[in-house]
């Protein structure tokens, strides 16, 4: 496929060249602090370091906020797309259109997640008086800064690699076959979901970094099986309908977003201090809090569905 | 630092510095509103041919001979209704008559009201006729004879029905010159969307002379056509764009220049680097979200109130003067053009906003 077909594929190019030459330019200046930086110096060289810092700062948290945004366009567009490409009903078919698409949004995601731990660590930078995270946090910025060059790659890949001529499947194809992990039942696969839920809230109570950071991961990987297979079916209200990216649409009132965005959110939360931990080795269990809120909405929400199906239908389905 | 009343200082700022953001502000408003409207149009277009398209059948079945559209007869309608799945099948006579006057061609149409006396044109089509004297009546030329009949109304005209005249079916044969049994294309019904495909394969299979158009292979040719042109327009636009980012740095450079003195009064009295970024950044904030925002609803103005005078003209042509647009507002567009203008402008003004804050104090203020 021609990547001009589609307006907001275009822009969607756009701004990402944009920003990489913004990080492209900032690019030059952390390599020069990287180098020079020295806080107990008080030469002109360290001064204007420490000026350029500000601007790196800036451009990093634009990106950051842009990113988000655009993350947001780039499942849209998805949809968008559907109605071109045969087969293809919801962003499920676009996104399996060829081998690139389901890498390309997992790699988002954790892109994202490392773009949140940034503003976290460069928070707790500029609350030091020395700067005394300076370099680590500049180090994982250029890993960031590669990462997001082979991401511009993978979508340039993947978008011009959709077949606009052979069919692709339907979400009510792909997600047919109960392809759950460790062989599980829809049921048994329910209650851990909410029993990992509740340890996670123990968990962040007593303020366990590690622990939490295991126990996200497994939860986010059992939500998705749970949304998908379970929560989405009350979504929809019909048995059959199995797709994570349906709910996306106008027909469900675009809750989608917010179930997801809700989903990664917390687990960020639940991620990120352990991994700032064993980056920086500062504790910050504060954001764990954020944890709980974000995954108590995300179960709440889910939940609902699920409850006011039963209370007008007396069924479960 | 960073709380209500320093936003109210970045707004209070702002308004007495407005002079050095006119230029930006309205420039960038222009260019908005342009790719606004074009956008308003183009979908605005497309609406109206997928509504039109919903409401005929599930699949259109043509005869085609050799690249020829021909007429269909009743043999065809009596095997396609044998087909399984197909509830109906409505044969419908349509087609185009040359007006060899202005030298274009009318769309005949069908509409069942009328009588056998008396038609009902489009707008556009009912003025051009008014210049060549055919106010109250109009005469179709056929080969052997010549028909008048009545205008009864004109009609208003959306991109569908604009161009066309409207007639019954009896009068429809006679100006197209088709048989009693002769059809120019079916409307086949099938009540379940899942045998749609099937059927439009199961035609051509039957009859290798006809055409079988699913309704969702037409839709798809309307958005292709449209993505397309859409495409096209985003190229050109950020080629201007790119170049209206590039003024607009320097621009506000220049600016910042002048205000030198200011910023290192500020400064001096504890704004940190970051604040003077963050105030430069609300200022420019609302500088484009009010561009955008006045853009976009001028814009709206301009299509549907007006009927956006000379840009459609890309879409439609020299020949369309009377046309309304249906106002369709999509959000997803106005989305778009926010990612597509709004950001690239507060990344262009990052660098100067930093460079005007690093500024040495008792340099600026000498």
């Amino acid at each position: 496929m021609s990547i001009f077909l589609l307006d907001s594929i275009v822009v969607m190019f756009f701004v990402e060249t944009v920003l990489l030459l913004l990080m492209g330019t900032s690019m030059f200046a952390v390599a020069k602090i990287l180098k020079y930086w020295n806080f107990d110096a008080s030469t002109t060289l360290q001064y204007a370091l420490e000026k350029k810092n500000y601007l790196v700062n800036t451009i990093i948290l634009f990106t950051i906020g842009v990113k988000i945004i655009l993350f947001v366009f780039f499942v849209k567009s998805l949809d968008d797309l559907a109605p071109l490409v045969p087969g293809a009903m919801c962003a499920t078919g676009v996104i399996g259109a060829n081998k690139f698409g389901n890498t390309l949004l997992i790699y988002k995601i954790f892109t994202l997640f490392l773009l949140g731990v940034w503003v976290v660590i460069n928070r707790l930078d500029l609350k030091t008086k020395k700067f005394d995270y300076l370099r680590k946090k500049y180090y994982l910025f250029i890993v960031i800064f590669a990462l997001l060059g082979i991401e511009f790659a993978l979508e340039l890949l993947y978008f011009t690699n959709i077949p606009l001529n052979t069919p692709v499947f339907c979400c009510s194809v792909v997600f047919v076959v109960e392809n759950l992990p460790f062989g599980l039942e829809t049921v048994d696969l329910v209650k851990i979901f909410y029993l990992l839920f509740v340890s996670i809230l123990v968990v962040d109570y007593f303020n366990k970094a590690s622990l939490s950071f295991v126990l996200n991961i497994l939860f986010l990987l059992l939500a998705y099986y749970c949304v998908t297979y379970f929560f989405g079916t009350y979504v929809y209200e019909e048995p059959n309908h199995k797709c994570p990216f349906c709910m996306l649409q106008k027909e469900y009132h675009y809750i989608g977003y917010l179930i997801w965005s809700t989903l990664f959110l917390g687990t960020y939360f639940g991620i990120s201090p352990h991994i700032i931990y064993s980056l920086i080795g500062k504790k910050y269990q504060r954001l764990l809090r954020y944890n709980a809120l974000f995954l108590t909405l995300f179960v709440a929400i889910c939940s609902y569905y699920v409850i006011s199906f039963y209370l007008r239908n007396g069924v479960f389905l | 630092m960073r709380n209500k009343s320093f936003i109210d200082f970045s707004v209070r700022l702002l308004i007495k510095e407005k002079k050095d953001y006119l230029f930006s502000f309205f420039i960038f408003a222009f260019i908005i509103f342009i790719v606004t409207a074009v956008l308003f149009i183009s979908n605005s277009i497309k609406r109206d041919l997928l509504v039109a398209l919903a409401n005929e059948g599930q699949v259109i079945v043509k005869n085609n001979k050799g690249g020829h559209y021909a007429p269909l007869n009743d043999a065809y309608l009596d095997a396609l209704l044998e087909i399984n799945g197909v509830d109906d099948v409505v044969g419908k006579v349509d087609g185009y008559y040359n007006f060899a006057q202005d030298r274009r061609y009318f769309h005949v149409v069908v509409e069942e009201d009328l009588n056998d006396s008396s038609i009902y044109v489009s707008e556009d089509v009912g003025e051009l006729l008014k210049k060549f004297k055919y106010e109250k009546e109009f005469n179709f030329l056929v080969k052997d004879t010549l028909i008048t009949l009545d205008i009864a109304k004109v009609v208003a005209s959306n991109i569908i029905s604009n161009n066309t005249i409207f007639v019954n079916e009896y009068n429809a044969r006679r100006v197209l010159e088709m048989d009693d049994d002769a059809y120019s294309y079916f409307v086949l019904k099938v009540p379940n969307e899942d045998e749609i495909e099937n059927i439009a394969l199961k035609i051509p299979k039957l009859y290798p002379n006809l055409v079988a158009l699913p309704d969702y292979e037409v839709e798809s040719d309307y958005d292709h056509l449209y993505y397309y042109k859409g495409g096209i327009f985003m190229i050109l636009y950020i080629v201007s764009l790119v170049s209206f980012f590039i003024l607009l740095k320097n621009q506000i450079s220049s600016v910042y220049g002048s205000r030198r003195k200011e910023i290192a009064i500020l400064r001096s009295i504890g704004f940190s680097i970051s604040d003077i970024i963050l105030l430069k950044f609300i200022q420019n904030s609302i500088v484009v979200f009010g561009a955008y925002f006045m853009a976009i609803i001028l814009s709206y103005l301009y299509v549907f109130f007006f009927d956006a005078p000379l840009l459609r003209n890309i879409f439609l042509g020299e020949h369309v003067t009377h046309i309304s647009f249906t106002p369709v507002v999509d959000i997803k567009m106005l989305f778009l053009i926010f990612i597509f203008t709004v950001i690239p402008y507060l990344a262009s003004i990052l660098i100067p906003s930093w460079k005007l804050a690093i500024e040495d104090i008792s340099e600026a203020m000498k």
